[in-house]
This record gives C-alpha cells, structure tokens and sequence, in this order.
C-alpha cells in the first residue's frame, strides 16, 4: 500500500507484518521439522537464521516516508502529555514566546501594508512614476554647494505633449492632490457643507490603472474638456461615510468647491489611489474647477494649464508590455526631452543634467515608505530584541527542566535510542510549545497591529491596509520554526549530553550541574545586558518626549482653538474674501468664552511655513545668508497667541490695506539682519536685494516663538499684516484663545460662521495642544513602544534570573546544609546567594553598558535634548537592572536560608 | 566472511531481490531461498534483513505487493515487480557489469 496509506491504517499494517514475518517463521520451522530436525530445535534454528524478530519489525517499520510524519505525531503527543503534566512551566514558556511572536509578527504586518504590498490594480508591476532629476546649483540663501535633486511634478502642457507618445507608455495619466493638508475641498450634498479629500485626475486614469468603478463609470478624457460638466468619482469609503451608502447615488446632483457637480461613480473598496495611507474621497477631472486648488495654489491663477514653467503635475503611466526597462527608459527619456523643449520658455542647461527616471510605482508612491521605513525599521530591531529574550527565558526554564528528566534520558539512553532521535523528541516538544505561542500570537498581532497603526500615524490612515493576510501569516509560521532552534536546540543538545554511569545511580549531585549552568548562566547575563540597552534606550526616549513637551514654545498653547476656513471655495476673492474673514473674526471675538481671536495664513506648529530671502536697509552684520520665514497674520495676533511684544507694538488694524506698509520681526530676524541697531522704524524687502519701493516699516520686534516644528530651532521671522497681504491668503487660521477648555466651544463657533456664510464648514478643528500631540505623534510611539519593550525585556530578564537561582539553590542544598550544620550563619548565606545572583546582574550590566552607549547612537537623531551618553539614563538603568536582580534573587535566597540542615544532609 | 557482508550486500542484496521477483509473483520466504539456491548457499544472510529491503523497495514503487492465498490455503505477501522497477533492474545490472569490468581491468593490468 503507498505510503499515505499506511499512516492511516497503522493497525492493519502491523497485522500485516506480524503475518508476513510469522509465516516466513513457520515455513522455515516446516521445512526443518521435514528435513528431520526436533520441532523445538527447527524452531530454535529458524529464530536464529531470522534474527530478532522485533528488531526485524523495527526495521521494516523504519522504513517508508511515512515514517518522519508518524514520528512528529508520536513526539507531538508524547511532548503534549508531558507540557500538560507541567501547566505552570507551560503557561510561562507560551507567554513569553507569544509575546515576541505576537509583537514581531504585527511588525511584519504593518512593513506589508507599508513597505511590500503593491497596489490593488490591474499588473501593478507595469506602472512606473515619472521623476525628473537634475543637478541643483547652489541657491544663496543656503549654504552647501548643491546636490541631486529630484522633481516628481511636470507641467500640464508636457503632460499633454508626453502623452502622445503611445510608443513607450500604452496608458499615461496625471494626477495632482487638492492642497497638502487634509480636507481641502467643500463639498455640498443636501444643504450640508462639509469638507472633504480631493484628488484631480486627468482621463486616463482609471483607465490606466485598470481600476472599474462598482456603481456607474469612471472619469474619462471626454470629462477633461474644458465645456464638460462637472462630474466626480467617489470612493467606497466616503459613499458609506457620507451618503449612507445610498443606492441612487449615481447621477446625484450635488456641489463640490463651489461648483454644480454630479457624481458618475464610486470606486471599488480596496482602492485607495495610488499613494499608500493618503484616503481620497473624491476624484475629480483635471479641468478647470474654480474655487478649487490643485497643490495648495490658488485657482485664480488659472494659466497653471497653460504655463510650461509651472510644474505641479504627478505623471504616471503603465509600461508597454515586452518592452525591457533600457528600452523603454531610453525612448521616454527622448520623449520627454521632446515634450520640455517644446514647452519650457528656457531650455535647460546641459550642466543641470536634465533626465528623466522611469521610478517602477508597483507599490504606489513613496511617501509612506520613506516616512515609516526607518521608524519600522528600528521597531523591527526592539521586537527582534525582545525575542531573542524571550526565547533565552524558555532555554532557561527547558533546561532547568531538563534537571528533572536526567534519570528518564539515562534509563532511554542506556536502552538503546539513538541521541538524534532523542534529540528530535525534545525538540518536536519545543515546537509544541512554539506552535502554541504562535497562535496566540496572531491573535495578540492582530489587535497589536492596529494598535501600532493608530500609534505610528496618529490617525487611522493606515488602519485600511493593515491585514493579517497569508504572507503574515507564512511569516508567523517562520518565527514559530526559528524560535524552537533557538531556544530547543541547545537545551535538547545539552539534555542527551548524559554521563550515563552516574546518572543510574542515586547520587545525581554536581556533576551535572556545571556544564549545564553555565549555559544557564550565559543566557541570563545576555537577558540582563539586552534589558538594560532597552531600558536604556527608553529612558532616553522618554526624556525625549518629555523635553519636546516641555519646550519653550515662545507663546500660550493652553485654551487655544485653531481651525481652517477656505472661503475661496465659495467664490469669494480680493477685497471681498478679506470681509468676509474679518466678519468671523468679528462674530468670533462677540463669542463668550472666546478672550481673544486672530488669523494667520499659517497656523502654528502645523509643520507649514513659507520662506523668503530678505534684505534689509542696511548691511548684516555678518553673512549668514539672508533667508528667513514669514506669516500673514491678522490684527491682535500677537495678544491672542500670548507672544510678548519685546519692543515697539503688534500687528493692528491700522495697518490696512492703503496704509503704508508695515511689519512685525522677532528677536533672531533682528540679531540676524540687525545686529545690535534698533530695528524699529527701518525698512527690508521680501527680495534678494533691497528695494525701498516694495518694502515695508518694522514697528516692532516680537519674541521668538517657533513655527513650523517643535523641535527646529526658532527661524528669523517676519510677520505681515493680513490686510496689507490679500494676495497671499486663500484659506485662512483662526485661532481663538478661550477662557477654559476651547472644545466646547466648537458646536457655537461653528453656528456662528454659518450664521455669517451658511456654506462655509469648519475645517481641521482642533486645539492647539492637539495639534503639538500631533506633531510629537511618532515621539509619543517611541517613547511608549520603547517603554513597553524595556520593562518587557527586564521582566523576563529577571524570570530568567529568577529561574537559574532557584536552580542553583535547589542543587547546593546538600552543600548549604553541611554548611549550615557546621556553624555558617543564616544570614552568610543569604548574602552567598544574593552575591551571586549580584555578579550575574553585574556582568549583564558590564555589557549591556557599551551596547546601550551604542545603540543609544544609532538613534541619536530621534533625540531631543539628551545626548547618547547621558549618564542620568544610564544611572537610572543600571539602578533598575540591580534592584530588579536583587529582588528576583530575593526568594531563592530566603530559601535557601530556610534550609534544614539535618534534611539537606540526607538529601543527595 | 561474515563480518563484511553487511556493507557488502546493501546495494546488491536490492538488486538480487528484484532479479529474483523479475520472474513472477514470490513471497518472501521463497525469495530467501531461492538466493540461496541460486547461490549456491554463498550468502548466508540473516533472512530478517530481508523483509526490511522489501519493504523499502515497495515503499520506493518498485515492487508492489498483493496478499494471496498459498497452496497450503494460508495467506501470503506476494511481491511482484512494477514497471518502474523492471527499468531500475535493468540500470543497476548494466552498472553492475561496468563495476566488475572495471575491477577486473585494474586487477588485470595491475599486475
């Protein structure tokens, strides 16, 4: 019978051989009987010619493929019955080892969703993402002698010009995010205005990337034409979200940035777009939508369509099938010199080195990658850490088991089984134990893996494409074998390692202990040593957080609301947009609990900044470049953030439109381009060089507030007024200083900017204590994860501790007991034992230093006022390290205090 | 004799067993005595490592096994030979006969 069949029908097969062997046994017997022999005597010559028949059956069960798989199952029980006998040391091995499991595998799970899964579209694998590269000359407001640079953004016009090409891309499309930050669009459905996220495409997008829309139809080239009717595309999400799911939804009528629109489709539920962790609710055609603004720029400017130096377009495009990359590099290279020769006013120049790079956009565009591939990467480490301890913790406790089976391996071994096959067994028991902590794992990564979603982005971006999909799960099954090698092979190795003599005797004592104990011993230093690099590591991160929280911000972030209104979106423009702005700034400062309100075209601590060479109306006092950051802010700015006024005054409402032009510096634009002078009264340009007919006066110097992030050192600014400024500002931040908690107030801002324009939403509400929490996000992760990992570590370090000593006690008690009969004081023994647990933590604690130091310098960068040797962290640690170690060494200890010297002496 | 005939016999004693089954369907008692009577009682071999290579053989397809009734009315394991086996009998003879020549060429001219 074949071999499958044999595994399953075990008992007929054993009859089986029985009667074959059997019946080779009895002819043999006959024909002696025949040929005149004693019956006993044939049966007696048959046996030995045969050889052991059980022996025989051995060796013909041993043969066949079944043979391994029957052998897994047999150890499997066997190891099974025995873990369950043992529920305590079960219970610890399978939580330690579910814990490294379940955090490496929702690692794993979000470097899928971030870093290996390609799009959800038709052959991913031909989409390519066009980049031009080119060599920056050195630019006078920075320093360095340029670089590489990178421009993955086109004009409209080479757009149009490259797409004809359909030699080297068979689908090419455009596309172009509606502003930078979230919610950028005002969409109307049913008198309700809310904002929303936008993305324009040109007609060939969908087509391109192969996507088909479940309900209705897809933008297309017909819906680009400038006379089309506005239409839109929405996403499964938003159609739940903000439709209800609503079946009639194809053909509704509603208004998106101002304009009648209808919506023609909604887009499958697994797709996203083309960047990973950007969710688009709506797509849009590539025409000329007012009120909209492609990239953050105002759609007034509208000859972005026509201008072929304007280059704010992404291209993609899906490859010609059978068409080798050289190939098709080389003929989109010459394409796309074509397309920027004939739509550029100034040709390059040939020492930019202008080329194009085909980037292969299997999996969607880079920027979630390159956001998360380091802080990935280095929780990838933390976890592996982790592991690693854990897995020494079940070597610790597997062999100080391996203690109790001695005389069971000796009595196996002395009958013969083979030391491989004895080996296996144990090692069939680790996988049991592996198995098991690996399904508790998944079930750990698959409610850790959101967790760390939420916690990586501070939002719930990611939460979309984080699965527990068949690679994670191929992955899960990996760590499950890798983890039995580690942590089984060296206990069953050193298990079968049995003097056999003195085993079978009664008196076991030392003689076992030293080889095994030293391993012991080493796994417990390296627990220790990796416990205070995480620890260490985690106490820096932690100050970390601290120091940025604590951060002289420069003004009040306390009670201060911020939110966006974009009332280009509406219509409105100029002078007009401008009173309207004023008008909410009026209604808000009428509010009460509102102690002030103000507006600037950048809020604070967003990230955002805008930036500009200056000069001044006389010469710096040293060349440090004449770069520097400014805002548009409204009046009463300065009052209403809590940014004191160090000389002359703030931005007022006198500083109109008409009146002559002014501005507000802080203290680093003073030093930087003043010096010592009193800058009050002189006059700067926002150009390289110093024009008095476009300047404006300083009236006054603010002090140093920070602006775009917490951990960048405060810029020379300029503030401007807003009323002297309209050009400059389409949406707008207001912040409101309120007298308690400003959340609260949200529902009557709201009505009060309805009251003042019904169609205008409220957008990216939040205080501004939110918004730093946002900007310190990845921080707060680090400091928490490193946090979780180092006590982790250092529980089980000191389990591990713990485990050796209880061992160690346990076999010195013959040894304390003379000792103690023969007149050593309770209390030296306590402190034996204590001291030897001591010299394990010490000589952990010798080599996790160096490697924490090291280690420490790998991540220097996420620092923020704390350096890689900071010896209060490393005291702390090493502190932690030897208290903890003491008290796991506590209760051994005692015990072996407790010690009855007549017991212990007849204890062998 | 005795000593080496284990190390001797693992590869041959595959191929004698399927030499021997090639001529039709054969239990395993008579297989151990045909190689002896074939051999002129030469290979005394412990008849239990037989069963073993049997075994193995049908394990590896080359031989399949039927339980049929004896002339003595008792059930038996008859072995026969499988298409597969039939092609690994001819190799193994074909290099089996290449090995001797071989010896016996360097026995000859070393002299």
């Amino acid at each position: 019978m074949r071999w499958y069949q044999r595994f399953f029908r075990r008992s007929l097969t054993e009859k089986q051989l029985e009667a074959e062997l059997r019946f080779h046994l009895d002819h043999q017997t006959a024909d002696y009987i025949a040929a005149g022999m004693k019956p006993e005597e044939a049966r007696r010559r048959a046996r030995l010619e045969f050889g052991g028949l059980d022996q025989v059956k051995e060796e013909c069960r041993d043969v066949g493929s079944a043979r391994f798989v029957e052998m897994l199952v047999q150890d499997l029980c066997f190891g099974w019955r025995r873990l369950a006998k043992n529920p305590g040391f079960m219970t610890v091995a399978v939580l330690s080892l579910a814990l490294g499991i379940g955090a490496s595998t929702a690692i794993f799970a979000l470097i899928d969703a971030v870093m290996l899964r390609t799009l959800p579209v038709k052959h991913p694998e031909q989409l390519v993402h066009l980049v031009c590269r080119y060599h920056h000359r050195p630019n006078p407001r920075h320093s360095g002698n340029g670089s590489d640079n990178e421009e993955p953004t086109f004009s409209y016009p080479l757009f149009q010009q490259f797409r004809k090409h359909e030699d080297v891309m068979v689908n090419t499309f455009a596309f172009v995010p509606l502003g930078f930050t979230k919610e950028t669009v005002t969409v109307i459905v049913d008198k309700g205005a809310r904002m929303a996220d936008g993305e324009l495409v040109s007609g060939g997008y969908f087509s391109g990337l192969g996507v088909q829309p479940v309900l209705g139809r897809a933008i297309t080239d017909a819906d680009e034409q400038p006379a089309a009717p506005h239409v839109a595309v929405i996403s499964y999400g938003y159609w739940n979200r903000r439709f209800g799911g609503d079946a009639t939804i194809v053909g509704k009528a509603v208004t998106v940035g101002g304009q009648p629109s209808t919506i023609i489709g909604v887009a499958p539920p697994e797709f996203f777009g083309v960047e990973p962790g950007r969710s688009i609710d709506l797509w849009l055609p590539l025409s000329k939508y007012g009120g909209l603004q492609p990239f953050g720029i105002k759609a007034s400017d509208r000859s972005m369509f026509d201008n072929g130096d304007w280059w704010w377009l992404d291209i993609m495009g899906r490859l010609k099938p059978g068409l080798s990359p050289v190939q098709a590099q080389a003929q989109a290279e010459v394409a796309f010199q074509q397309a920027a020769a004939a739509t550029l006013s100034k040709k390059p120049k040939p020492e930019d080195g202008v080329h194009l790079v085909l980037v292969p956009a299997a999996k969607g565009l880079e920027t979630l990658r390159n956001q998360f591939s380091e802080p990935l990467q280095i929780l990838g480490l933390g976890v592996l850490l982790v592991l690693l301890i854990a897995c020494a913790n079940v070597a610790t406790l597997l062999l100080a088991d391996a203690n109790a089976r001695t005389k069971e391996i000796g009595v196996r071994l002395s009958l013969g089984a083979g030391r491989g096959r004895l080996i296996s067994q144990l090692l069939s028991e680790s996988l049991l134990l592996a198995i098991m902590a690996g399904a508790l794992g998944v079930a750990m990564a698959l409610w850790g893996a959101r967790i760390l979603a939420r916690l990586l982005t501070g939002d719930a971006s990611l939460l979309g494409l984080v699965h527990i999909n068949g690679l994670v799960l191929a992955f899960t099954a990996a760590m499950v074998l890798l983890t039995t090698m580690l942590f089984g092979m060296a206990p069953a190795i050193a298990t079968t390692r049995v003097d056999l003599v003195p085993t079978l005797k009664a008196t076991l004592g030392q003689v076992l202990g030293s080889a095994r104990f030293t391993t012991g011993k080493a796994l417990v230093i390296g627990q220790i040593a990796l416990s205070l690099v995480l620890l260490v590591d985690a106490g820096l991160l932690v100050r970390t957080l601290y120091n940025l929280e604590h951060a002289n911000l420069g003004f009040r972030q306390q009670n201060l609301l911020v939110f966006k209104l974009d009332g280009t979106q509406l219509g409105y423009s100029g002078p007009q947009l401008q009173g309207l702005y004023d008008r909410v700034l009026d209604g808000m400062r009428a509010l009460p609990g509102v102690r002030g309100a103000s507006n600037s075209m950048q809020a604070l601590l967003t990230g955002w900044e805008s930036d500009s060479g200056f000069a001044a109306d006389v010469r710096a006092p040293r060349d440090q470049g004449n770069g520097a950051q400014w805002n548009v802010v409204g009046p009463k700015f300065f009052e209403t953030l809590g940014i004191p006024i160090l000389l002359g005054r703030g931005i007022e409402a006198k500083d109109a439109s008409g009146a002559p032009m002014t501005v507000v510096v802080n203290t680093a634009f003073a030093k930087k381009f003043f010096g010592d002078i009193d800058p009050i009264g002189h006059r700067i340009s926002r150009h390289d060089k110093f024009n008095s007919g476009d300047s404006a006066e300083i009236v006054g110097v603010a002090a140093n507030a920070k602006y775009d992030w917490l951990r960048n050192e405060v810029q020379p600014t300029v503030y401007y007024p807003a009323a002297q400024m309209t050009w400059a500002i389409g949406s707008i931040y207001f912040e409101l200083r309120s007298a308690g908690d400003p959340l609260p107030l949200v529902p009557e801002i709201g009505r009060a900017v309805r009251d003042i324009e019904p169609n205008l939403p409220l957008a990216d509400v939040k205080s501004e204590t939110q918004q730093i929490a946002e900007d310190l996000v990845a921080e707060h992760m680090f400091a928490r994860l490193a946090s979780f990992f180092g006590f982790t570590a250092l529980l089980l370090a000191s389990m591990g501790l713990y485990g050796t000593m209880a061992y160690r006690v346990s076999r010195r008690t013959h040894e304390i007991g003379i000792r103690l009969a023969l007149g050593a004081q309770r209390r030296s023994v306590l402190a034996n034992t204590l001291g030897e647990a001591l010299v394990l933590a010490v000589a952990g604690i010798a080599i996790g230093l160096p490697a924490s130091i090291a280690a420490a310098r790998v991540i220097a960068n996420s620092f923020y006022g704390v350096t890689a040797k900071d010896p209060a962290t490393l005291a702390a640690g090493t502190g932690s390290v030897l208290l903890v170690a003491l008290l796991a060494a506590w209760r051994p200890a005692r015990r072996a205090t407790k010690t009855d010297p007549m017991v212990a002496l007849r204890y062998e | 004799m005795n000593e080496e005939k284990p190390e001797f016999l693992k590869g041959t004693l595959d191929m004698l067993i399927l030499k021997v089954v090639a001529l039709g369907p054969i239990h395993g008692y008579a297989i151990a005595q045909r190689i002896q009577q074939i051999s002129r009682d030469f290979f005394q071999l412990q008849q239990g490592s037989l069963y073993p290579a049997l075994h193995r053989l049908e394990d590896r397809g080359w031989l399949r096994a039927e339980w049929k009734a004896t002339e003595t009315g008792r059930d038996a394991k008859f072995y026969a030979l499988t298409p597969k086996g039939r092609k690994q009998l001819e190799a193994e003879v074909h290099n089996w006969e290449r090995l001797t020549d071989a010896v016996a060429l360097i026995l000859r001219t070393a002299e």
